[in-house]
């Protein structure tokens, strides 16, 4: 059976890994059809900035207009959402593609070539790791000034460490294998050796961790936005909402549901999310088990 | 017991992240919510002292958690070779 196929089955075998696709195929079309079902009003300048309709602090109740209400100042909860998809799937794709890459660069140089160099990047490493993720990339983006590309540039800078740990180990385990040896001694150059022999054997548990990662990143990325060190007000993005919405969890005395839209809507679009990519990470792990029999 | 003690050392790095999310939701006025006003004023020498504060933390948690070891499980030896 063809690897595609063998993939394609287990995917679609397990609930689960079967939840988890349509959850992100359900995001990829909502991204990809936002000016569809968000139609961004006529002579709005930015299409990522929300809309707003007044200047009122207090949200207010999902209505023909606005589908899920709007939250504090008066912004569209639902072209928010909506909108805020791709800016979700903006930050996680690019905060992992270039973790990925630094991550492999150094972390296969390190495992491949040991000694000083391995040394000196592992002690780099374990001076970024010490530092918990959230505060560093607080830190980073309060000296950087609040802004996407800074929330970006926070995130890789907090994540790179641990894919480059991750695949240095797995380069130190294959490269002692025979293989390896058996290039070398046919006159492979080392970077020859590192691309085409050692990294398609090490690099699938750092594939998985980096599917797994990809709801952390948006999640980090919405605590950043939530606690105002994200996207320029009014930018469509499910951590601004959230922030919107802190003062209005609970209403007033008496009816404190109130103003559940508010909070909840965002929320869970987050939530769904962050699960989908979970669930879909998962079941590359267990996809590229080899462990796994292929029947 | 040695595994639960590796992971509690973990577990304390991460709730260092969340008491910046807690303290603000809840507006209880710790070092948390200290922390977030500093990031939102751009006090950056505070944050950067909040975030060195946390990994000085960590660090001396982790060499707690490598005594512990030695409590734990008398087998454990700390300080490389055996004599």
């Amino acid at each position: 059976m063809s690897d595609w196929k063998f993939m394609a089955r287990q995917l679609t075998r397990n609930p689960l890994s079967l939840m988890g696709i349509i959850i992100i195929v359900f995001f990829v079309i909502i991204a990809i059809f936002a000016p569809l079902i968000a139609p961004t009003p006529e002579g709005h300048r930015d299409a990522y900035m929300i809309p707003r309709d007044g200047y009122s602090a207090t949200p207010q109740p999902p209505s023909e207009e606005h589908r899920f209400g709007t939250t504090q100042g008066q912004y569209d909860i639902f072209y928010g959402v909506i909108w805020g998809t791709r800016s979700a799937f903006h930050v996680g794709l690019v905060v992992i593609g270039v973790v990925l890459a630094i991550g492999i660069l150094l972390g296969s140089v390190a495992g491949y070539f040991g000694g000083v160099l391995d040394e000196v990047i592992m002690r780099i490493t374990d001076i970024f790791m010490a530092f918990p993720g959230l505060i560093l990339a607080m830190a980073i983006v309060a000296v950087l000034g609040p802004s996407l590309r800074s929330v970006m540039i926070a995130l890789t800078v907090v994540a790179w460490p641990s894919y480059a740990r991750l695949i240095r180990g797995d380069i130190l385990q294959v490269r002692e294998e025979d293989f390896i040896e058996a290039s070398r001694g046919l006159g492979a150059s080392s970077g020859r050796v590192i691309i085409r022999h050692a990294l398609p054997n090490a690099i699938y548990p750092t594939l998985v961790m980096a599917s797994l990662d990809i709801g952390a990143i948006v999640l980090a990325a919405s605590a950043l936005s939530f606690l105002g060190l994200g996207a320029p007000e009014g930018y469509a993005d499910w951590g601004q909402l959230t922030s919107f919405a802190r003062n209005w969890i609970v209403g007033p005395p008496g009816n404190p549901l109130k103003y559940w839209y508010a909070v909840t809507i965002p929320g869970l679009f987050i939530l769904f999310f962050v699960l989908g990519w979970n669930l879909l990470g998962d079941a590359f792990r267990d996809i590229l088990d080899p462990r796994l029999a292929r029947r | 017991m040695i595994p639960v003690i590796t992971v509690s050392g973990y577990l304390f790095a991460a709730l260092a992240n969340g008491v910046v999310i807690t303290e603000t939701i809840f507006t209880y006025k710790g070092i948390g919510w200290w922390a977030w006003q500093a990031a939102v004023n751009l006090d950056i020498a505070s944050v950067l002292g909040f975030a060195l504060f946390n990994a000085g933390l960590f660090v001396l948690v982790n060499l707690v958690v490598d005594i512990l070891y030695t409590r734990v499980d008398p087998r454990v030896r700390l300080g490389g070779a055996i004599q």
